[in-house]
């Protein structure tokens, strides 16, 4: 039995990690500092605020934040928290307006930020107040890649190109496969929740161990031989350490054949010649279109910013051991009605509440997280991540492994072990 | 909302045992018999965050024609992962509005609630329900039940019992 405080390295072992990464309070307020509070975080789609005076609210870490377009065209992402006596200024999930005004004593801001006027300002001298000093708090740093709108609080550090790494290279694959080079979250996000800690989710996601058990019905009735040869011993597709943190879970390898067949449609020719165009590069567009978007790969993009099937999803830890996702579909800009509808469709077969696979996904993390209340004997402090760690073969500089094995998650807490261990800020 | 109000009391009586009968058939998991009410073109639809928009550029909870429905019951009959012990369901609705009516078809309103319970997990879900039901040849076919849960832009936890 430990007695002292548990240092991240006794937690993350590399080929495993403790129980109390999952439960430990004290590990989840340091992951709050040192990661959500430190990294770059995504905080919403460009499609999601495109007029000026569009807004949405969102969180980083636990912090409530206002992604807003203000009159400049800029994207400014705020606290969501009264400099004068700290109510949220915004209740909404999203909207459009000239003005915040918070609901407790009226203050208004304008879409940037700035102190409009304090209410009833007689109250306030000059001599003492600035309205300067009350703008609301800011996102020292706000980037975009491909549309993707990242927040950082701290001032300081990697670029979003630099942390991105090799994960742009997916973001582009997913984006590259719209008409017009652009998603839309404009479909609406769903929501679900769970009993047990953040970092189960993003494991999850680019686990190709447990597909063909935790999804068996799915993949019985779908009937699609493709798909249940995805991860099976004999698969070709293939699970990755982007480095970073970032992993992806790559299945192009087993649903080329697929792909192969449609380009030869007449839709096909038509879709290569089009995105051709619009790329410049026939390699390139037919290269895009036989990685079938995020339908060919998963990826989890350090730490909470999933990219599945035809969504984007965002994991929100609410304490040690709750957790909020969304998810939003997202629709391919220039591409027709029936291919978004059919996206939907896809999309509602296996996500959301009644969906065929994610409930039973999240159905497993309630039973880790019951599971890990058993403790006090070796064979129960340690949840294991060494699949393939002998198999390995490295590519353009990243670690992959057979599409069941556990290089992903590996990559996922080597980042995370390196930001809990970071000198104290 | 417009309500017809000259429905004659056969018809109102006709479409309540209607609707009794398909909500029995879900309690009962009659799956393959309850499919079978609906039209072929029929579709069965639980709206997400909102209640009225193009399900083709808007995400849906459900949004099932009847290949999709098949499939469903398929999968819930295998017993797998959240139904490896099935949810037990009990649908109630009352408020029957009927909102249009001509000799082809009829369109209603009631106020629904599910109760499912599953080990001894409890939940309920209330929601408005329209009902698009064609008159045939074999009584009443479902073109299409739209079920509106109250909350439908919320948090769940699954609905993958058959809702």
């Amino acid at each position: 039995m430990r007695t002292e405080p548990a240092q991240p390295s006794d937690l993350a072992k590399g080929d495993r990690v403790h129980r109390d990464i999952y439960l430990d309070e004290q590990v989840f307020r340091d992951e709050l500092e040192r990661i959500f509070y430190t990294t770059w975080v995504y905080v919403g789609h460009e499609s999601e605020v495109r007029q000026i005076g569009d807004f949405k609210t969102t969180h980083i870490g636990l912090q409530p934040v206002i992604v807003s377009r203000h009159d400049d065209n800029a994207i400014y992402v705020m606290l969501n928290r009264c400099t004068h006596r700290a109510a949220t200024v915004c209740q909404e999930q999203s909207g459009n307006t000239r003005v915040f005004r918070c609901g407790y004593h009226g203050w208004l801001f304008r879409r940037n930020g700035e102190l409009l006027q304090p209410t009833l300002d007689s109250g306030y001298d000059k001599r003492d107040f600035n309205k300067s000093d009350f703008t609301l708090g800011r996102a020292p740093r706000v980037d975009l890649y491909r549309g993707m709108i990242f927040a950082s609080l701290a001032s300081e550090g990697p670029s979003l190109r630099e942390h991105l790494g090799k994960a742009a290279d997916y973001i582009d694959l997913a984006f590259d496969i719209a008409p017009d080079g652009d998603v839309h979250l404009s479909a609406g996000r769903q929501l679900y929740t769970y009993a047990g800690n953040w970092k189960l989710q993003c494991e999850n996601v680019v686990d190709g161990y447990h597909t063909n058990f935790v999804h068996k019905s799915f993949l019985e009735v779908t009937g699609i031989p493709e798909l249940t040869g995805l991860f099976n011993a004999n698969s070709k597709g293939r699970a990755g350490d982007l480095g970073g943190g970032h992993g992806v879970l790559d299945s192009r390898a087993g649903l080329q054949p697929m792909y192969a067949e449609s380009l030869k449609t007449a839709q096909g020719k038509r879709d290569l010649e089009a995105l051709t165009e619009r790329l410049g590069d026939r390699e390139r567009a037919e290269y895009v279109l036989m990685s079938g978007g995020t339908n060919g790969f998963n990826l989890v993009v350090f730490p909470n910013v999933l990219m599945v099937a035809h969504q984007i999803r965002v994991v929100h830890p609410r304490t040690v051991h709750s957790t909020d996702v969304e998810m939003y579909p997202y629709l391919l800009g220039g591409a027709s009605a029936a291919t978004n509808a059919a996206r939907l469709r896809t999309h509602e077969e296996f996500y959301g509440a009644a969906g065929a696979g994610g409930p039973d996904d999240v159905e497993m993390f309630r039973r880790v997280f019951e599971g890990l209340s058993a403790k006090g004997v070796p064979a129960v402090e340690w949840l294991h991540f060494a699949r393939g760690l002998r198999r390995t073969v490295v590519e353009d500089g990243v670690e992959f492994g057979h599409a069941t094995d556990e290089h992903p998650q590996r990559g996922f807490y080597r980042q995370w072990l390196r930001m809990m261990e970071a000198a104290d800020r | 909302m417009t309500i017809n109000d000259r429905v004659d009391r056969s018809t109102r009586q006709e479409i309540e045992q209607f609707i009794s009968h398909e909500l029995a058939l879900l309690d009962d998991h009659e799956y393959s018999a309850w499919i079978e009410l609906f039209a072929e073109d029929g579709v069965h639809w639980l709206p997400s965050n909102i209640n009225d928009y193009n399900p083709n550029e808007h995400v849906s909870i459900i949004y099932d024609d009847k290949d999709a429905m098949l499939r469903r019951v398929r999968r819930l009959n295998l017993g797998r992962a959240v139904q490896e012990v099935p949810s037990r369901v009990c649908h109630q609705f009352s408020n029957l509005l009927v909102l249009e009516e001509t000799d082809e078809e009829v369109m209603v309103r009631v106020v629904m609630v599910v109760y499912e319970v599953q080990r001894s997990r409890k939940h309920y879900y209330p929601g408005h329900c329209v009902y698009r039901l064609r008159r045939t040849d074999h009584g009443f076919r479902i073109t299409l039940k739209k079920f509106c849960l109250i909350d439908n832009d919320q948090f769940y936890e699954h609905l993958t019992f058959m809702i």
